[in-house]
């Protein structure tokens, strides 16, 4: 197997893939849509065509099996039914698995004998389980329907004259399945290799599209075709003005799949634009039409501005970055401690401030992605679930054009299915249940992403039954997650999030949906290593919604420096709310913890960081003392040194649950620990229920 | 200028420094808290940004001017101190000669030592009101640099008002700078006022 080509192809079989999924879905709500249908077959059509610069001769038999079966919906010979979709589906579920097999480096073994079967029977008219003759249906009255018999392989090529979805008048020719020609075609309706020829002449007189000499020629020596046929197909259809403006002998063999793909996928046209080209091998049907001219002029426009990178390039470009900036900021502190008389110097500080701050802004885009790929699986989780569940749910899907770092998407896969299913599962209730309590049966699922400032806030909310907190409570003191004790002192808000905590699950019994306690854990997790952080918000009865915000980049973390007596930390500017002056009058003590009453409404722990990381609590009247007020509490140190964009570099020596999210470098040079705040929090709770 | 006065002035100076002091942290605070709060927003208050910077610049500056305000009072009430103490000595050695001078008895050392003292004092009235002169020329500089505080808080204030749309509550920061400025432009502008009234006691105007 040639890797470089497997290379090239992989990535764009993926987002095919993705595509194609997404366009059975549409399908699904609008049967009749020729522009999805005629999408999911070029998908499936493209696939085949890169699988076989690779060899995969599975996957490329999977697939034809599935194009196969496009082309009938395409072509309206059958009607789009629930059952196909599902087939469909599961159909490109075993694409993705193949495809996971190549990227292994493996040839992709058979896809299951069963599910081809029922491909093929829908495929051909029959009942998926049983292999009854193809039914008629599905050609419309008044179509010209010519059936001829290829004597040397025993097979009947059905031809039909038919509107295209563009407009154009075409002939579909189509092969039918061995043994189908007495069931479903009288002898009446054969014709002859010479009837089809004349049929051919009498619509494209000398120029017909495919360039064999008979209806025998297309069908004799097996259904692939040589190089110099399909040069001469190509030469035919473009002259020299072939799409991708590559040179046709460039498009042989030892071409990547990529652009032989590119040049059929771009432009939507173009798979039907190669009329008679038996790429795919074992094709039964070949849409016969003129190209649209329009694809192959926009094509090569589309292939100059977009450039496939390696993601691994892109990380060590952004390490760089990193290492640049840290380097600004030993310049900008290093001339800040020159003085006034350095004007010169000053300035050269700050015009490299504004360029790395440029630079690193640039490449920080070149990370993003949308969130329309985190997006795109939940359609269909949501249709499975929902069925396997019983339950009639909408789906909402807001700001799929949101932009986040790709490391959060790629990582964000499994925990949004997580939560999503376990919205479907545990927080939207039956119709029936709905009904009863006057919603509408229809329950709505709603996941939206949404840009705010340098973060990016992705919500999962239902309107569902909401979160008991004390069915909660008393799930996890059963579970043995916490004590009776512990779930005394619980705030509302922390008996919530009990819902994080692994092996927490409200189900006595594992299914395949849930029960585990471990989803939401990943959930949390994840967005624990993302830098992210997580907000619960439930209304018992109406409604619960999960996010998690993240920063837009992970590459550089704006931190805010922190004295405690001698030692400087570090805190991530996205988890500080405010910096306020601490006034010893409003510290209380409840429920055996130390709060900080901020206003007439907002009471928040307080976590001395003198007692958790010198073992001595700072003295309010002693020392000097201020306070950094985050989402999680209010932490009390020395002093606020000030803000500087940093690199955050791992800290692989400490065990897994530290206080610290990694290390950085300062402007003064020095090493300095990046506090964990939601770590620290806990560990300050922790330790006052202890003394408590 | 009697005890009462010196105390006045270094009551003055405890409170215009405490007063200062906490004020010039509530600014770097509110400058720290602003640069949190654009760094929050991303670059969409990049602007904003490099307003809360020279805001935070500028209370460093202002922290460094009062500290050098902080080095003259202490010689200054020295000054005014040894003055009181060589005052009562030169009384002492008037009323003596006074005294001598009642009996008809003649002492030229008396006069010669209550003149010597007069010096002393004149020389050290002079070094005071040179601390004086120091001493409000540190004040102007901490005003000089009130204004440009002032100053960036008005620009912050047209910077906020071209962000409202972002929904940071920059209005409210910039309205709280400038608050916190105006603490610290209302206790120096009365601290000068009383070295101005000392200055006009020592005898040579303003």
């Amino acid at each position: 197997m040639d890797m470089e080509i497997l290379q090239d192809y992989l990535p764009e079989a993926r987002e095919l893939l993705e595509k194609a999924q997404e366009d059975t879905l549409r399908l699904e709500a609008d049967p009749g849509n020729d522009e999805v249908l005629a999408s999911v077959f070029r998908a499936f059509h493209t696939l085949k065509g890169g699988a076989g610069f690779l060899d995969a001769d599975h996957l490329v038999d999977w697939t034809h099996h599935l194009e196969d079966l496009l082309d009938k919906l395409r072509s309206h010979s059958l009607p789009v039914s629930p059952i196909m979709i599902d087939t469909i589906l599961k159909g490109l579920d075993v694409i993705d698995g193949m495809l996971r097999e190549l990227a292994q480096g493996d040839n992709p073994g058979a896809g299951p004998a069963d599910l081809g079967q029922v491909i093929q029977n829908l495929a051909a008219g029959r009942p998926p389980a049983a292999g009854n003759p193809p039914a008629a249906q599905g050609i419309e009255p008044g179509v010209d329907r010519t059936p001829i018999l290829c004597t040397d392989m025993d097979a009947t090529l059905l031809a039909r004259q038919q509107s295209t979805g563009d407009g154009r008048t075409g002939v579909y020719v189509e092969r039918l399945p061995e043994g189908a020609t007495e069931h479903s075609t009288g002898k009446t309706d054969e014709i002859t290799a010479e009837e089809f020829e004349a049929t051919l002449d009498a619509l494209y007189g000398n120029k017909a599209p495919g360039l064999m000499d008979s209806a025998e020629a297309a069908c004799a020596a097996s259904d692939e075709i040589t190089e110099d046929e399909f040069e001469k197909v190509l030469d035919d259809l473009y002259g020299d003005q072939a799409p991708g403006i590559v040179p046709a002998p460039a498009l042989r063999h030892d071409t990547p799949p990529s652009t032989v793909m590119g040049a059929i996928s771009k432009g939507g046209g173009h798979a039907q634009a190669l009329p008679g080209v038996k790429a795919d091998p074992g094709s039964t049907s070949a849409v016969v039409a003129t190209p649209p001219k329009t694809g192959a002029a926009t094509a090569p426009e589309a292939a100059e501005t977009t450039l496939r990178v390696d993601a691994v390039r892109l990380d060590a470009v952004m390490n760089q970055v990193g290492e640049l900036v840290l380097l600004r900021n030993r310049l900008a502190s290093a001339v800040s401690s020159l003085g006034e008389e350095n004007e010169d110097m000053a300035r050269i500080a700050r015009e490299m401030d504004l360029t790395v701050n440029d630079i690193q802004n640039t490449v920080m885009r070149l990370r993003m992605q949308p969130c329309k790929r985190l997006f795109q699986q939940l359609p269909r989780v949501v249709r499975d679930v929902s069925r396997q569940l019983g339950k009639e749910v909408k789906l909402e899907i807001v700001g799929e054009d949101v932009e986040i770092d790709k490391t959060v998407v790629d990582a964000l896969s499994g925990p949004m299915t997580h939560l999503v299913r376990n919205s479907l599962d545990h927080g939207i209730e039956g119709p029936e249940e709905r009904a009863a309590a006057g919603k509408a049966r229809t329950a709505t699922l709603r996941v939206a992403a949404i840009h705010l400032g340098d973060k990016v806030r992705i919500e999962v909310s239902d309107d569902g039954k909401g979160i008991d907190r004390q069915f909660v409570t008393q799930k996890a003191i059963d579970k043995g997650v916490i004590s009776a004790e512990q779930a005394a002192r619980l705030s509302e808000q922390e008996a919530l999030e009990l819902i994080f905590r692994p092996g927490f699950s409200t189900k006595d019994q594992a299914t395949d949906l849930s029960g585990r306690g471990v989803g939401m854990d990943v959930v949390k997790e994840t967005a624990r290593k993302l830098r992210g952080r997580l907000d619960l918000q439930t209304r018992l009865g109406q409604s619960t919604s999960i996010a998690m915000e993240f920063p837009l980049t992970l590459a550089v973390l704006p931190v805010l420096y922190l004295r405690l007596r001698r030692d400087v930390y570090a805190m991530p500017v996205s988890a500080i709310e405010s910096l306020i002056d601490v006034s010893e009058t409003r510290m209380h003590r409840l429920n055996g913890r130390t709060v900080y009453r901020i206003d007439g409404a907002q009471v928040t722990p307080v976590v001395d960081l003198g007692a958790l990381l010198h073992h001595k609590p700072l003295a309010l009247r002693s020392e000097s003392i201020e306070g950094v007020l985050t989402d999680r509490g209010l932490f009390i140190v020395s002093e606020v040194l000030g803000n500087e964009d940093s690199v955050v570099k791992p800290i692989d020596f400490l065990a897994d649950e530290n206080w610290y999210q990694g290390a950085t470098i300062s402007g003064k040079g020095s090493v300095v620990l990046i506090l964990d705040p939601s770590a620290l929090t806990a560990a300050a709770i922790a330790d006052m229920e202890g003394v408590a | 200028m009697d005890i009462q006065r010196i105390m006045a002035i270094v009551e003055a100076s405890y409170q215009t420094r405490h007063s200062i002091e906490g004020a010039l942290r509530d600014i770097d605070r509110r400058a720290l808290n602003a640069m949190v709060l654009v760094k929050r927003h991303g670059n969409a208050l990049a602007g904003y940004g490099v307003v809360a910077r020279a805001f935070r610049e500028g209370a460093a500056d202002l922290k460094e001017a009062a500290s050098h305000m902080q080095k003259s009072i202490a010689p200054l009430i020295q000054a005014h101190m040894r003055i009181l103490q060589h005052r009562s000595y030169a009384d002492l050695f008037r009323r003596m000669r006074e005294t001598m001078d009642g009996a008809g008895k003649i002492c030229p050392t008396l006069g010669c030592t209550e003149e010597t003292w007069a010096q002393t004092i004149a020389a050290e009235e002079a070094e005071a009101l040179n601390i004086l002169y120091i001493l409000i020329q540190a004040v102007n500089r901490i005003q000089e640099g009130i204004a440009e505080q002032e100053y960036v808080v008005t620009n912050g204030r047209i910077e906020a008002a071209l962000s409202e749309d972002t929904g940071a509550p920059l209005m409210r920061v910039s309205r709280d700078m400038g608050n916190a400025v105006g603490i610290v432009r209302d206790a120096i502008r009365s601290y000068r006022n009383q070295l101005e009234e000392l200055l006009h006691e020592s005898g040579t105007g303003f």
